[in-house]
């Protein structure tokens, strides 16, 4: 597996590029145009994977499971409409079994979550994108600790796959997300 | 009196609104994620009787709430759902609203053409859960921006 620090940029990172981390997890792409019949969002050619983008700046593994933390844990929270509406808020539970899946996946495939956001359906959703395929996978963690999982074809509009994800066995969906 | 129309009764291309304003949209981003869609029971406006921007109209509304829309055949994805008219009369908790109609989940045995009961309550795995979020980013594969979050409109 290629970790950040088999890169080719040995350097350490400095504060300031730590907070280039923080941005490229929060950051919309640049250059986007938007269709006029949907509220997707077109994005151009210049997306890289978020990873790659980490990996070239030589980090460390644990800057992405110190992040992975930080947006489970303390960036998570439904806003005041969403709880009037009566959405539950994520447990502990749901968080920590989506931290799980997200280092699970990390080791495992070395994918990086785009997203990690909390769910109406009462849980947390996590979203992977794959640019080159156009693709996205989507994975919600729900109360219960039940985990579904879908690709998505976002050029085509429409669901690849889905499936109920029992013992952590992502095999089927992931293959989905590439091929 | 109007009255209260059936699920067989909606045309499948017609159009059904709901409101969305910013907490719903995906953190820096624009755009609506499946995570913000909820099944079922989906509240929205049939376009028989309003307008998308009627949406801003409804109980617990903002001002500057935007509104997408999808069709009725897309509400009745692999026949997990189906709309239900559902017409609001007006008392002191709700404002009348004679377009509201309620997306319904159905059972397996159960046609599109079927009304089911308000307020049913069926066990979650009525459905799976991989079947009910599939449902939901159909939702999002295919709605349609009618208004945008704060879009002014001449009316």
């Amino acid at each position: 597996m290629t970790t950040f620090a088999e890169t080719d940029i040995s350097c350490k990172p400095e504060m300031s590029d730590l907070h280039s981390v923080q941005e490229m997890f929060n950051r919309e792409e640049p250059e986007t145009f938007y269709d006029n019949n949907s509220l997707t969002k077109i994005y151009l050619s210049n997306i890289k994977f978020i990873d790659q983008s980490l990996s070239r700046l030589g980090f460390e593994e644990d800057v992405f499971y110190k992040h992975i933390e930080n947006a489970i844990f303390k960036e998570i929270h439904l806003s005041l409409k969403w709880r009037e509406e009566g959405i539950t808020e994520p447990n502990i539970a749901s968080k920590q079994k989506t931290r799980e899946i997200c280092f699970f996946l990390y080791g495992k495939y070395e994918i990086i979550p785009s997203k990690v956001v909390p769910s109406k359906e009462e849980g947390v959703s996590i979203i992977y994108k794959n640019y080159d395929h156009n693709r996205s996978l989507i994975i919600e963690v729900y109360n219960n600790l039940e985990v579904a999982a879908l690709v998505n074809d976002d050029l085509k509009k429409e669901v690849i796959a889905g499936e109920d994800i029992k013992e952590m066995n992502f095999n089927n969906i992931i293959k989905k997300l590439y091929y | 009196m109007r009255r209260k129309y059936t699920p067989s009764e909606f045309n499948p291309e017609e159009k059904l609104y709901r409101g969305f304003n910013e907490d719903d949209l995906a953190p820096n981003t624009v755009r609506l994620y499946v995570n913000s869609i909820r099944f079922p029971d989906l509240s929205c406006n049939w376009s028989r009787f309003s307008l998308p921007i009627d949406i801003r109209k409804r109980e617990n509304s903002y001002p500057a709430d935007g509104c997408y829309s999808f069709t009725v055949n897309v509400s009745q994805y692999r026949k997990m759902a189906t709309p239900c008219h559902d017409p609001l009369t007006h008392s002191n908790t709700v404002k009348s609203n004679y377009a509201h109609v309620e997306v319904r989940q159905l059972k397996s045995d159960e046609t599109i053409y079927f009304e089911p009961p308000k307020r049913r309550k069926l066990k979650t795995n009525n459905w799976s859960r991989s079947r009910r979020l599939m449902y939901r980013q159909n939702i999002i594969n295919n709605l349609v921006t009618e208004v945008d979050i704060g879009e002014l409109l001449d009316n």
